[in-house]
C-alpha cells in the first residue's frame, strides 16, 4: 500500500468513493427506527387518558387548577391530571430509553452518534410543556389589554395545543427533528414532517370547528393520539423493515 | 490575476485516499472505532495505524482509548481542524473536476 498523495487520482473518482464511503456510514449509524416506535407505542398507550366518559360533557373544573406537574395533559380532557402524569414520565423516559439505545448501538456498530442535542431538546422541550400554559394564561388574561390583545393569536392557538394534551405531541416532534438532522435521515425528516402535518391538522380541526358544548363524542379526544401514533409506528416499522444489519 | 490553480488546495496529509477516508468515515459520527475503520476501508491493523498516526500528528484526529468489557478499543474523533481540513480537500477536488468538465 501507498503511503503518497494521489495527486493523479482523478477527482471525480476520489470524490464519487467519499460520497459511497458516506453513504454507507450513514446507513449503518441510521438507528431512528427505534425512537419512533417508542413514541409511538407510549402514545398508543396514551390512548385510555384521551378516551372520555359517556355521560361527560363539557371540561370539569377551571383551567390551570390541577397540579403543575401534570400540565402536559392541559384542561379540556376528563383524565388530563393523569394524562399530564402520564406524559411527563413517558416523555422525559422515551429520551433516556432512546439515549440508551444509541450509546449500546454505537458501541455495537462502532459508530456513535452525537445526541447531546436529542437529550437536550427532549428535557427542555418537556419543561417547556409543563411551563408554558402557565406563562400562556398569565399573558391572555394577566396583562393590559394591549400586550394580551397583540399576541392571543399564539397564545390561544397554543394554549389549545397544550389543552387538548398534544403538547408532548410537539416536544416530541421537535426531538425527533433534532435526531433527523444528527443522523442526517431525509426519511426520519419526512415521517416527522408528516407527524407534524397531523398534530397540526388536528388541532386546526378542533379550533376551526368552534364546538358547542354536547358536540364531542367521548370519542373525539383519540384523535389528537390515534393519528400520530400510527404515523409513528409505521414510519419506525418501515425504517425496521428496510434498515441495513449492524 | 487568475484563480491559484485548486491543485494548491490539496493537503498532502489529507490527499491521500484512505486517510481522507478515515476523515469522511470520522466527519459522520461523533466518534468511529478502529475496526469499523479497517472493515470499511479494507486495511490492515498496521497500515490503518500509520495513517492514524500522522492524522493525528496533524491534529486533524484524536484517538480515545477505552475498554468495552475486557476488549480494548480505541475511538476516532475528527477535530475541528480535521473537518476544516476535509471541507477544504473536498472543495478543491470539485474545483479541479469543474475546471477539467
Amino acid at each position: 500500500m501507498s503511503d503518497k498523495p494521489h495527486h493523479d487520482a482523478a477527482p471525480g473518482e476520489l470524490l464519487a468513493s467519499m460520497a459511497d464511503l458516506r453513504r454507507r456510514t450513514r446507513a449503518a449509524r441510521h438507528a431512528y427506527w427505534f425512537p419512533l416506535i417508542l413514541f409511538g407505542l407510549l402514545m398508543a398507550a396514551a390512548l385510555p387518558f384521551y378516551l372520555e366518559s359517556a355521560e361527560r360533557v363539557g371540561m370539569v373544573g377551571l383551567p390551570g387548577d390541577g397540579p403543575l406537574l401534570a400540565a402536559l395533559g392541559g384542561d379540556f380532557l376528563e383524565h388530563s391530571t393523569g394524562l399530564g402524569w402520564y406524559w411527563l414520565v413517558a416523555l422525559l423516559a422515551g429520551f433516556l430509553i432512546s439515549l440508551g439505545w444509541y450509546r449500546w448501538r454505537g458501541e455495537r456498530t462502532g459508530l456513535r452518534t452525537p445526541t447531546r442535542a436529542y437529550l437536550r431538546a427532549g428535557v427542555i422541550g418537556t419543561l417547556a410543556g409543563v411551563l408554558l400554559p402557565v406563562v400562556l394564561r398569565f399573558l391572555l388574561f394577566n396583562t393590559d389589554a394591549g400586550v394580551s390583545g397583540a399576541t392571543s393569536g399564539v397564545t390561544i392557538s397554543l394554549l389549545g395545543v397544550a389543552n387538548r394534551g398534544m403538547f408532548p405531541h410537539l416536544v416530541i416532534a421537535v426531538g425527533l427533528l433534532v435526531l433527523a438532522r444528527l443522523e442526517r435521515s431525509r426519511a426520519l425528516l419526512v415521517v416527522t414532517l408528516c407527524f407534524t402535518a397531523a398534530v397540526v391538522a388536528v388541532n386546526g380541526w378542533f379550533h376551526l370547528s368552534e364546538f358547542e358544548p354536547g358536540d364531542l363524542s367521548r370519542w373525539s379526544f383519540l384523535l389528537a393520539a390515534v393519528p400520530p401514533a400510527v404515523i409513528l409506528l409505521v414510519g419506525g416499522t418501515a425504517a425496521l423493515l428496510t434498515r441495513r444489519p449492524a | 490575476m487568475s484563480d491559484p490553480f485548486p491543485t494548491n488546495g490539496l493537503d498532502d496529509t489529507v490527499h491521500q485516499r484512505h486517510r481522507l477516508g478515515i476523515l469522511t468515515i470520522a466527519a459522520e459520527t461523533e466518534t468511529v472505532e478502529v475496526s469499523y475503520l479497517r472493515e470499511a476501508l479494507e486495511l490492515t491493523p498496521g497500515n490503518l495505524s500509520r495513517h492514524l498516526a500522522v492524522l493525528e500528528e496533524a491534529d486533524l484526529i484524536e484517538l480515545e482509548r477505552g475498554y468495552h468489557g475486557r476488549r480494548p478499543k480505541t475511538w476516532v474523533r475528527i477535530t475541528a481542524q480535521g473537518r476544516h481540513a476535509l471541507e477544504a480537500e473536498l472543495d478543491a477536488l470539485r474545483e479541479l473536476l469543474r475546471r477539467r468538465a
